[in-house]
This record gives structure tokens, sequence and C-alpha cells, in this order.
């Protein structure tokens, strides 16, 4: 199949050319336009490396609604080049009310008012899938190799892929699979860990971690799709490059080891959020609506009702209520 | 009698409790009914799993329901969730000099769950001594492998809201008897906690397949050798005339 290496964006409001091109993107204007025809053009050419799609296009002709959203052309485009990342563009205003099956038609959405904050991502987008693409991995193993595991969480990983990527990794669709995954690895703590968890791990506050982070370069997440905004740690591998810098005394636990490392003062030290002592073990949300997390001990909080446990996964809690 | 004539070596023995300890951080029934224990037993699989010529720790709780604790007010009806009124609180410590085992202690301590605190009501440790460790001098003979009522505490127990005063009413200086007994492992010790102190979803947790091969990897890598070793010594008609005691007491 032809492929060409670029970015298509397609909208119609024609001021956003400007951002098209900071990103070197063919812009195709549908203002006023026949969009079904504009799709069927671009369908009869070459594969671009990635689409960028207004999600409202409503400023094209005719007024037929079928033909008014990116997420129409976005199936299209799927069904013809199922290896070709999609990605939606909208207001702020509109990502809330776009229900999840429709998001879920697009690799990624993102408003388009921070739009400047998402270009890194794209770019990821667009190279995650050209090596996905390019890999061919012939099996479930091969394909967790993408993410560049310790050697002894590859097991655990093939184990916790979602069947259809266990099926069928040789499906064309399989790098918008897999971006999907390992997106809901880097949120559910478990095998990769955010910088409050990695902190909570090392006994430390996130502002501690700051200070140590360059020592746990090596536990970094450098796979496939990785991302430079919301770093991710490999748990396993913190907890060995921890005992590798400091060996753990009997008795002691990686909170405690953490604390001995160069360059940690006692303001440094983290403590459960719920009752003030020393050493918490876990991340927990305040309560129910609240979306902020941090360190608690385990006894300091109860499951959280919105979220299902997972194998594999550390337990998603929030604080005990009193 | 060489230890390694009935007794794993210890890269195999800690790898085996490497792979307890593997199926017990991600097993659905204790990360449910056992959220602490899972947790420990993650923590101390990855600062075990490096570290073999270190040695091997674990210590971890079980709280549970016990119906011969006759302690229970509340909740305890058909419908409501019985609150727990046990600590099994199990520890683990393979200590290593030189790659050879100096030595192994694998501790139950039983103690009741009272409102504001914990008090303890048995306490055993199973040890097998190596010979090497120069802090355990005894002033006379003992069995390699042996079961000893109180001895001291283990001192993550503190932090898991024991106190070495109620000890005292079990005068934990007094080594004796170290009664022979078979080795213990971390499998059997909590396959044995859990049989002991069950409850429904215990039972399901020591019934599963994962859980059962396991325990009888363990019984392989542990028992089998020991008791082999055993049938040795008893049958032996050499004319020795020699008891399980002359063979596995040593100092």
């Amino acid at each position: 199949m032809k492929k060409s290496k670029t970015i298509v964006w397609i909208d119609d409001d024609p001021r956003r050319k400007c951002t098209a091109d900071d990103i070197d993107a063919d812009f195709i204007n549908v203002h006023g336009e026949d969009l079904a025809q504009k799709a069927i053009e671009l369908l009869n050419g070459p594969q671009p490396e990635l689409v960028i799609l207004d999600h409202i296009l409503d400023q094209t002709a005719p007024k037929n609604r079928l033909f008014q959203r990116g997420s129409t052309i976005a199936e299209a485009i799927k069904e013809q080049w199922p290896s070709c990342p999609v990605v939606g563009v909208t207001n702020a205003d509109n990502v809330q009310g776009i229900d999840v099956r429709t998001k879920e038609i697009y690799d990624a959405l993102f408003p388009f008012q921070d739009f400047r904050q998402y270009i890194d991502r794209i770019d990821t987008i667009k190279k995650g899938f050209v090596f996905v693409a390019r890999t061919k991995a012939g099996t479930a193993r091969k394909l967790v190799q993408l993410l560049k595991p310790p050697k002894d969480e590859a097991d655990r990983l093939v184990a916790a892929l979602p069947d259809d990527l266990k099926k069928s990794f040789r499906d064309k669709s399989v790098a918008s699979r897999l971006y999907r995954w390992i997106g809901r690895l880097m949120d559910r703590p478990g095998f990769l860990y955010d910088s409050l968890w990695a902190a909570t791990l090392l006994g430390l506050t996130e502002s501690g971690f700051q200070n140590v982070a360059g020592r746990f370069e090596k536990g970094k997440y450098d796979g496939v799709f990785v991302r430079d905004d919301a770093p991710r740690w490999w748990s396993s591998r913190l907890s060995k490059l921890l005992y590798k810098q400091c060996k753990p005394k009997s008795e002691e636990m990686s909170w405690h080891v953490g604390r001995r490392l160069r360059g940690i003062k006692k303001e440094h030290y983290s403590r459960c959020y719920a009752c003030g002592k020393q050493f918490p073990d876990t991340v927990a949300y305040l309560d129910k609506v609240n979306d902020q997390q941090q360190a608690m001990h385990l006894e300091c909080t109860v499951l959280h009702p919105r979220f299902q446990r997972e194998l594999y996964f550390e337990d998603i809690r929030m604080m005990q209520g009193q | 009698m060489e230890l390694s004539d009935f007794y794993p070596s210890p890269s195999d023995l800690i790898k085996s409790e490497l792979a307890v300890l593997n199926h017990l951080r991600t097993d659905s029934y204790i990360k449910e009914t056992h959220s602490q224990f899972a947790r420990h037993a993650s923590a101390y699989y990855d600062r075990n799993r490096d570290g073999h010529s270190r040695g091997f720790e674990f210590v971890s709780y079980f709280d549970v329901w016990h119906a011969a604790m006759r302690r229970q007010k509340q909740g305890s009806g058909k419908q409501g969730k019985r609150t727990p009124n046990v600590r099994l609180l199990l520890a683990v410590r393979i200590k290593l000099d030189k790659r050879a085992f100096s030595n192994v202690t694998y501790c139950l301590t039983v103690c009741r769950i009272r409102s504001a605190r914990i008090t303890i009501l048995r306490k055993f440790h199973f040890d097998v001594t190596g010979g090497t460790d120069k802090s355990e001098r005894r002033l006379q003979q003992h069995p390699r492998s042996h079961l000893q009522y109180c001895g001291e505490m283990v001192p993550q127990m503190a932090s898991m809201g024991c106190r070495e005063t109620q000890l005292d009413q079990m005068h934990p200086w007094l080594s004796e008897p170290r009664i022979f007994f078979w080795p213990m492992s971390l499998a059997l010790l909590i396959d044995m906690a859990l049989h002991e102190f069950p409850d429904d979803r215990s039972k399901k947790f020591r019934a599963s397949s994962e859980w059962r091969g396991l325990v009888r990897k363990q019984e392989a890598l542990v028992l089998r050798p020991f008791y082999q070793k055993c049938v040795d010594v008893i049958v032996d008609t050499r004319g020795k005339n020699q008891t399980l005691a002359d063979e596995f007491y040593v100092g």
C-alpha cells in the first residue's frame, strides 16, 4: 500500500491552518465544501502518517448532519487504513458532550484551545504507529517487547494483554489497539507508576522524588508511545534501582531505604494524608468525587467504588471516611 | 549429617519462596480480603528478588474472624460482615552466610484483635539451623529442624501492633524444648494458618489449583528430602541401632 509521510488536517475553520502549518500538516479546508467528496479524494490517495480531524464540521455543504462529524470520516479512514492514526480536535466545551463510543473512534481527542501542549503527543502517536507497523510483531510476546519492559515483567504483561491483542496481533489495527492499552497501563498504577506513586514507593514526597529522579532514569518507561509530558516508571525497576544504590538493612522496606538516598532531607519524607503518620504505602483519592490523590496508609483507605479491581494492577482506593 | 542431606540449597529455597510471593501479590483472594498482605508480598518480592546473597525476609499478617474467639458482639450475623478478631502474623527470615544457610526461621503468631490493641495469644517458631550463626550459640544439643514455642519478638511485629511485654507471660527466654519437627516453608505456613483459621473464601483460595500447585512444589522441595532422610535412618539395617535424634540433633 502506498503511504505518504504527511499529516493531513481536515477542518472547516480556515483559521486553524496556521496551527496545521506549525506541525507541517497538509490542511484541507472543507468550509463550504462537500465533505463526503473531500473524504473520497483523500481515501483515493496514499495513506498519510496521521490524520487530524475537526470533530464538528458544521460549516460544510451539503448540510447533511451525517457528514458534519469528524467521527464519521474517522470511521471511513479506519476502515480504509486501519494502521493510520486519527486524532480528533474540537472546542474544549464540546469534549465533555461527546459520548464515549464516539470518542473511541479517534485514537485521541484533544481540545483545540490547548492544542500546542498536545503537539508532542501527536508526534509520539505518529512515530509509534509507524514503529508498530514496521515491527510487525508476530507473537504477543514480541508485541510486549515494544514496551521495552523489565525482563521479569514480560510474562505478566503478556498475561495482562487484552484478549483482542493476544489473539490478533497481526491485524492492521494493532497499533491503534496497542496505543489504547498503553494509555491504560499509564493511567492505572501497577506495572507503571506516576511520580506520586514512585515517590510513595520510596517513602518520599513528590518534590523529594524530583531531587533523586535522575538516579532512576533507567527505570523510566521509554517504550513505544512514550510520553515526555507524563513520565512513568516501571515499578519493579524503581525498587531494583533503589536497592542497587542503597542496600536494605534487615526489616527495611523500599519506603525506609528511599529516605537514605543522597540529597533527601526530612522535609522530603512522605506522610499519610489521612493520619499524618510516616511511611504511607499507597496512593488514594480524597473521596469518590474528588480527582486529587495523596499518599496514604493502606489501612487509612478503602476501595474506590468507581473502580474495579484488576489483576496485576494496584487497587484504586480512596480515603476512609470518619 | 550435613544440612544438604535433607534440606534444599539456599538458591532453590529462595527461588521457591519468591514464586510463592509472586503468586500472593496478585492472587484475587489475597488482594481483596487481605490487601495489606498483598501489598507486603509485592514489596518483599521486589526487595528479595535480586538479593539472594542477602537471604530472604517476609513479614505480614492476615486479619480473620475466628469462631472460637468469644468476643464478637457485633456484625456476626449471617448477613453482616464479620469483623476480624484474630491477627495471624507470619514472618520468614532466611539468613545466609557466604551463600550457606546461617539460620532459617518461620514464625506464626496468633493475636487477638481488641478494639484498641493487639494481644499475643500464641507464638511458634519453625527453625532450621545452619550452624554458622554465631549469634545463635546454644548451651545444649538441639534438632536441626525444630518447632519452638514462643521465642523472641520478630522486630517487625512491633509495627504490626504487638508489644514485647506481651511475650513475658510465655517466658521467651526459655528456648527449650526445641521439638524435632519437619522444616517449614512460606506456602506450607500460610496453608496451615488458613487451614486452622478458615473462612469460606480462604477455603476456596486453598483449594485453587494454582495454590495447591505451589504447596505441592514446596512439599516436594522441603518435606520430601526430610522424610526421605527420616525413612533412611529408620529402615537402616546396618546394625547401627541409631535413632532419628542421633542424626538430627546437633550442637
